[in-house]
């Protein structure tokens, strides 16, 4: 429940939705009957948070259990955040409306690394000290999960126990863990040792880092008993896998309100610029029926209009077509629509359209990623220009007047050539819609083209890679606007600033601590929203700490270089990446992990077995 | 198809819910109970539902209502008992009925307000003044309305809009009860109204609560 304190200002900030819980399945318990209190942190603001699948999971997860009780707790927007501060009410968990400080275990999830400022805020606004070594006691433990900690160097000095890899397991072996310390009155210091001997959390305090007079790492020194790697966690059947049966379901609009289902996890096309298509191998399917019930369950209880089938590239599910089927016997009585993110251009099928039709219609998007077919080839994306425009083609042959295409400039080995590839491409799908007889008289094309600047990051091929300079990146986006001569294709930006930020927190050092900490003083929050960057006060952070952010995101590390993130092992070997590394530089490509298994050696994580090869 | 009347409270947390949020939690409510929704036919069906007088957001009410249309074939009753917990916290339906009055016969809406003041002597005097606005004819609400496309506060002599109002002090709290002007045409807010009474006072209270208590028709029977 919220406090009355909190009722009182509730309707001067903006949508109050925001901050007083009580949504549809949002679970509420005694908490005198239960053994631990959870608050589950998303650094960013309601809305996102509220859209993440991963949070709906282990909320549910955590919730499954009678000695737990997980609660919801979102970054404040900045209205809010100035409220509660004048008015004296820390930060508070949405179920229970009671101050996080008090909890057992702060949670966060680090989806991306412009959140980091927001972590520190929301420990401040908890009221809870912002490093582990100034938390002496062991509760609240602040722990931390999420693609980001595969490198969570820059967030070392903050977080307790990280948990590298996939939560649905080793949440629990955690709990369990930390119960039995808890109960038993054990110190944080031996409890924070005996997390760090399991495989899948990582204790970023039991590791002594060194580093060279030219500040790159000299080497890794794991304490005590803390083993020399921490390997990720690993789900080896996804198909018996906890799934939740209901969402929280909000009730002010957020990015994402509908059924997910995750269809299968990994991806098999080793896109080289991909850090996801690594950190989430081996290849594992859920079944058609577990995904069919699922959803239908989801349904059941949220009364969502849309469905969403969620995973790295949706149209590699090998029983893509059968799902739909299933799926499609139910929701067209329903009038529940399906979406299909993440399609690719290549096998974006006859069927696949007509099925698509016969829900509501919505948008295409392809990712062609580079403009020429040597670049994709750099970066191994394998679609050619052919197949971008035989799937636009189809799309345009099925009724849509426009499609949305993905490209990244940036890339390694990128030249103005390839840039220039990027508006004939694009100029080349407004074509296709022409070359169509059929089209809607009167009616023009809309190719929508979002180009991000490519960042490299860990545990990808590129992870050595140099990122252009943000002088660069501008360069190349002027270039390309200039290249472009149709009002029928729109482009849409990234802002390279924050790119640039992103690169430096994504293949940082523990010494990023320090310029965090620095740049959230000055008032960074909400690093990733546009109209809150502010750049220059991470200049500053960096000025102050006597660091360069240029040698973090612009600089080309050789491969005997000791990475920041050596220390921790996500199932593939550093030599798999060097070798995708040296193809990519002879622009070779590398065939999908159906075709031909190309010994990533993520199999052995799940004791050899791979569903690429099934 | 038949048109239906559910009729629902909101209390609590549900407050805080706007209309626009309100119609869509409704919408899945009604899916989640399993009610064969009747679709509207076209390109791109969508289901039939209106809510007769939305509420402000941060009032409370016993008696909200809204309209959906749905298949043959359903009794009310059976309506009514598969929302059974179906319903988010704070939002209960109680009754469905058949409509039988149209939305645009609301004249009237009773509000129940409570204050609380950081004195007994604040309240009285609070309550004082109040009543000499409204013996005087002078209060003044202040609405939020568009000139073409501009965003322009209107003045409105609140005096026409008033038709009860009755209250009870007990020291530091100040309950009022009052009937306004309400449906299509001259719709007043009760928050409206009370920042007219604190304008008028020049007193904040501490706090406040509202209350939607009923809502009537020309003749001012109870609408239905």
């Amino acid at each position: 429940m919220i406090s009355p304190k909190v009722e009182n200002l509730i309707l001067s900030v903006q949508k109050p939705g925001r901050y007083t819980g009580g949504e549809l399945n949002s679970v509420i318990k005694n908490k005198d009957e239960v053994d631990i209190r959870y608050a589950f942190c998303f650094p960013d603001t309601y809305e996102i948070g509220m859209s993440h699948i991963g949070m709906k999971i282990l909320y549910s997860l955590v919730n499954e259990r009678k000695d737990a009780w997980c609660e919801r707790v979102f970054a404040p927007w900045v209205d809010m955040e100035e409220k509660m501060i004048e008015n004296d009410i820390p930060l508070y968990a949405l179920e229970s409306g009671d101050p996080i400080k008090d909890f057992d275990i702060i949670g966060f999830t680090l989806q991306y690394e412009l959140s980091y400022t927001n972590v520190l805020n929301m420990l401040s606004l908890a009221g809870v000290e912002l490093k582990s070594k100034d938390r002496t006691s062991l509760t609240p433990i602040v722990i931390a999960g999420g693609p980001c900690v595969c490198n969570g160097e820059p967030m070392a000095d903050f977080i307790d126990v990280m948990l590298p890899g996939e939560g649905e397991e080793i949440t629990n072996t955690f709990l369990d863990l930390f119960k039995e310390y808890k109960l038993k009155g054990k110190t944080k210091q031996e409890f924070l040792e005996a997390c760090s001997k399991i495989d899948g959390l990582y204790v970023p305090s039991m590791y002594d880092v060194d580093y060279n007079d030219d500040g790159t790492v000299k080497e890794i020194k794991a304490k005590g008993d803390a083993p020399q790697t921490v390997k990720k966690a690993v789900v080896k059947d996804i198909d018996s896998m906890f799934y939740p049966e209901k969402f929280v379901v909000p009730f002010i609009d957020v990015v994402h309100d509908r059924t997910v289902a995750e269809i299968f996890r990994g991806c098999i096309r080793g896109c080289r610029f991909c850090q996801a298509g690594f950190l989430y191998r081996p290849i594992r399917e859920k079944s058609a029926d577990t995904i069919n019930e699922q959803c239908r369950k989801i349904y059941e209880s949220s009364g969502y209009e849309e469905i969403s089938l969620c995973s790295l590239s949706t149209s590699d599910y090998t029983q893509l077509n059968d799902l739909l089927e299933k799926l499609l016997d139910w929701t067209i009585d329903e009038k529940v629509n399906i979406s299909l993110p993440s399609l690719r251009a290549d096998n974006f099928s006859k069927e696949l359209v007509e099925k698509l039709k016969k829900v509501r219609k919505s948008g295409l998007t392809f990712a062609a990623e580079a403009g020429t077919q040597r670049l994709r080839d750099v970066i191994n994306k394998n679609v050619t220009e052919e197949e971008v425009l035989e799937s636009s083609r189809k799309a345009f042959q099925n009724g849509w007047t426009g499609v949305k295409l993905y490209y990244m400039i940036g890339l390694p080995t990128e030249t103005d050539e390839d840039i220039e590839g990027i508006a004939k491409l694009s100029q080349n799908v407004v074509n296709e819609y022409y070359k169509n007889e059929d089209r809607p008289k009167g009616r023009g094309v809309n190719v929508n083209i979002s180009v991000a600047s490519f960042v490299p990051k860990p545990f990808t091929p590129f992870q050595w890679e140099a990122q252009d300079t943000m002088e660069e990146l501008k360069r190349k986006q002027e270039y390309l606007e200039n290249c472009v001569t149709t009002k029928k294709i729109n482009i849409g930006w990234n802002d390279s600033r924050i790119s640039f930020m992103e690169g430096v927190l994504a293949r940082g050092d523990r010494r990023l601590g320090k310029v965090i900490e620095t740049a959230w003083k000055k008032g960074c929050k909400f690093d990733s929203w546009d109209d809150r960057f502010e750049f220059e006060k991470w200049l500053e952070a960096f000025e102050e700490c006597g660091l360069k952010p240029e040698f973090y995101a612009n600089r080309k590390r050789s491969f005997d270089e000791v990475l920041p993130w050596d220390h921790m092992d996500y199932g593939i070997p550093k030599k798999y990446f060097i070798k995708e590394n040296e193809k990519a530089h002879r622009n070779e490509t590398t065939q999908n992990c159906r075709e031909k298994c190309n010994g990533c050696m993520a199999n052995k994580l799940c004791g050899g077995e791979c569903d690429a090869m099934r | 198809m038949q048109c239906v009347r559910i009729w629902f409270k909101k209390n609590g947390r549900a407050k805080y819910i706007s209309h626009l949020d309100l119609m869509r939690s409704m919408t899945r409510a009604v899916k989640r109970a399993g009610i064969p929704l009747w679709y509207t036919e076209g390109f791109n069906p969508h289901p039939y539902i209106t809510f007769p007088l939305p509420l402000s957001l941060g009032v409370e009410s016993d008696r909200e209502c809204m309209d959906i249309k749905i298949e043959d074939g359903v009794s009310l009753e059976e309506i009514k008992n598969s929302f059974e917990n179906k319903m988010p916290e704070g939002l209960e339906v109680f009754e469905v009925s058949v409509p039988f009055n149209d939305a645009k016969e609301i004249r009237y809406a009773t509000y129940e307000i409570k204050l609380k003041f950081v004195s007994d002597s604040q309240a009285k005097n609070y309550l004082e003044k109040s009543l000499q606005a409204i013996e005087d004819k002078s209060l003044i609400g202040h609405k939020k309305g568009k000139k073409g496309k501009r965003k322009v506060i209107k003045d409105i002599p609140l005096a026409e809009h008033i038709f009860e109002f009755e209250s009870s002090l007990d020291g530091d709290m100040l309950k009022i009860d009052v009937k306004l002007s309400s449906g299509n045409e001259n719709n007043i807010n009760p928050s409206v109204f009370l920042n007219s009474l604190n304008e008028n006072a020049e007193i904040e209270p501490e706090y406040f609560l509202f209350y939607k208590t009923g809502l009537y028709t020309a003749n001012s029977e109870i609408f239905r």
